[in-house]
């Protein structure tokens, strides 16, 4: 059969109804670019935390009660971490820096009663164990505190983790939504034209012939919507990866946001995101397309079956 | 070859609430070539027997075989491609409304996959024969009555099906098409093809002698033998 004759005759949907159809998916589609945005973003956010918080420890040198710092401990401490193999970026908190963090909760520093401890911040390498750091310490300073950053690493990744999780279980019941929608238009639209379904089917027509045309409308329908939806979607992503540039860029020093000032700025702004989430974005579509055609596969034989 | 033993055949109902009974051990057997006339009153269940050997029913009880195959043990391809062997002109004329006349009788060879230049000239070639050239781009709500059943029954010619079933395919037309139908069908029959024809026509059975089944409250009240 021609598909246009076929198209004509089993369009899954037609008039307002394809055009509620049509919306649907596009709202979904919108909705999926943004999901997957999101699952990319606590992607890279949780791999950040993870490596930038893995291998740092924080070593605390308790003041003695007059609030003097153990004096003769600490050069001699960091001189001995400095030297040690596996050790790196070995620095001590200046006392300004230390009572600035705290200030939020013991207010300004220089009003302390309360005499913070010495900080040194030290990274590792993985052959290095935590409690070989400690015991190199603790040789040296046997009152200080040992921290390994690992275990608020852990906690952001796990964070991170089921941000990602949320994300795709958003992008996963956009897609059911999408196929659920296609295949209740599918049936009521082989209701409608059950005379003509009934008449194909008495001719001789298989029911793999109608359900392929049929699917093939439904694939048609959805890959639409989903151009349609992810079209409107992308400089709205595109406008808030602009908006969340400090954040991303935080850590190189950057704090403020650079808009792009015309419309080619914007355009060359879009290569900006990473790669393998406009590879995603790109398929998108088709994966829309493709779960429309499975849902009008599997909804017209299923109503094919009523037939002898 | 059509054999049917004890065939028996409901319209609707449940599982626990059976439907009406329309045919009751309903045994005949019709062989290859061959011509038949199927007669009864009006809710004899003519068109019920012509539905059930066009496959479009399944029966409810009994033994039925088309083309030496058994349909409840074929698959759904199978039973798909067996129906493609049978041409059926109801009496309803089943024509789609929003497809031309050409569209309509060219339907049964796109199913079936042929060229569309060979499907086009083969339709061409039939309304042409039924006296409807020039009607081939008109839609079937625009034609009388005599011609739309000519649409079907051109629909039904095209495939040169193995198996005719024809209900009541006589009622809308004039003496001498009627008599050229049937010439044709026994043309048919004598071609290869088994012809069976549900009439009422008293005229037609006496012109053009053949076995008949005569159906009466859902089952075979007699069979006349060959003339």
């Amino acid at each position: 059969m021609s598909r246009a004759f076929t198209a004509r005759l089993l369009s899954p949907a037609s008039g307002a109804g394809r055009g509620a159809v049509l919306a649907v998916i596009a709202a979904m589609s919108a909705l999926s670019v943004f999901t997957l945005a999101g699952w990319f973003g606590a992607s890279a956010l949780s791999t950040a935390w993870r490596t930038d918080g893995t291998n740092v420890v924080t070593v605390e040198l308790p003041r003695s009660t007059s609030g003097s710092a153990p004096a003769d401990s600490v050069p001699a401490l960091i001189e001995i971490l400095s030297h040690q193999p596996g050790l790196a970026e070995v620095s001590l908190l200046p006392a300004g820096e230390a009572t600035r963090l705290m200030e939020p909760w013991l207010g300004n520093g220089s009003d302390l009663a309360l005499s913070l401890p010495v900080i040194i911040t030290l990274t590792h390498s993985p052959s290095v164990s935590l409690e070989q750091i400690s015991q190199i310490v603790h040789d040296k300073a046997p009152d200080a505190v040992i921290e390994e950053n690992a275990l608020w690493g852990d906690r952001l990744a796990m964070l991170g983790t089921s941000l990602q999780l949320c994300a795709a279980i958003a992008t996963a019941l956009a897609a059911v939504t999408c196929a659920l929608v296609l295949a209740v238009s599918v049936v009521t639209g082989l209701a409608a034209r059950r005379r003509a379904v009934v008449l194909l089917h008495e001719l001789g027509a298989t029911d793999g012939l109608i359900a392929g045309r049929i699917a093939l409308q439904g694939g048609l329908t959805a890959l639409a919507g989903a151009l349609c939806g992810a079209s409107l979607a992308f400089p709205a992503l595109v406008f808030l990866f602009q908006a969340t540039a400090p954040f991303r860029l935080g850590a190189a020093g950057t704090t403020d946001t650079h808009w792009p000032s015309g419309l080619a700025d914007w355009a060359a702004s879009v290569v900006t995101l990473p790669a393998p989430l406009l590879w995603t974005l790109a398929t998108l579509p088709l994966l829309i397309s493709l779960s429309g055609w499975i849902a009008g596969q599997i909804s017209a034989r299923l109503w094919l079956r009523r037939l002898p | 070859m059509i054999f049917l033993e004890n065939i028996q055949l409901r319209h609707g109902g449940t599982r626990r609430n059976p439907g009406a009974t329309i045919l009751r051990n309903v045994s005949l057997s019709v062989p290859d070539g061959a011509f038949r006339w199927l007669t009864g009153p009006s809710g004899a269940g003519k068109s019920s027997l012509l539905s059930l050997l066009h496959l479009s029913m399944r029966p409810a009880a009994g033994r039925m075989e088309i083309f030496g195959v058994a349909p409840d043990r074929a698959s759904r391809g199978r039973l798909a491609r067996m129906r493609r062997r049978i041409g059926l002109i109801p009496q309803d004329y089943r024509l789609l409304g929003e497809l031309s006349v050409l569209d309509n009788v060219v339907l049964p060879l796109r199913i079936a996959r042929q060229s569309e230049r060979d499907s086009l000239r083969e339709a061409r070639a039939i309304l042409d024969w039924l006296g409807l050239d020039g009607r081939e781009d008109v839609l079937p709500d625009r034609l009388s009555g005599g011609e739309r059943q000519r649409v079907a029954i051109a629909r039904a010619l095209v495939t040169r099906p193995d198996l005719l079933l024809a209900d009541e395919p006589t009622n809308a037309l004039g003496e001498e098409q009627a008599r050229g139908l049937i010439g044709l069908f026994q043309h048919l029959a004598h071609s290869g093809a088994t012809v069976i024809v549900a009439t009422h026509n008293a005229t037609l059975l006496r012109d053009f002698p053949a076995r008949t089944f005569a159906l009466d409250g859902g089952h075979i009240r007699e069979e006349t033998p060959d003339p």
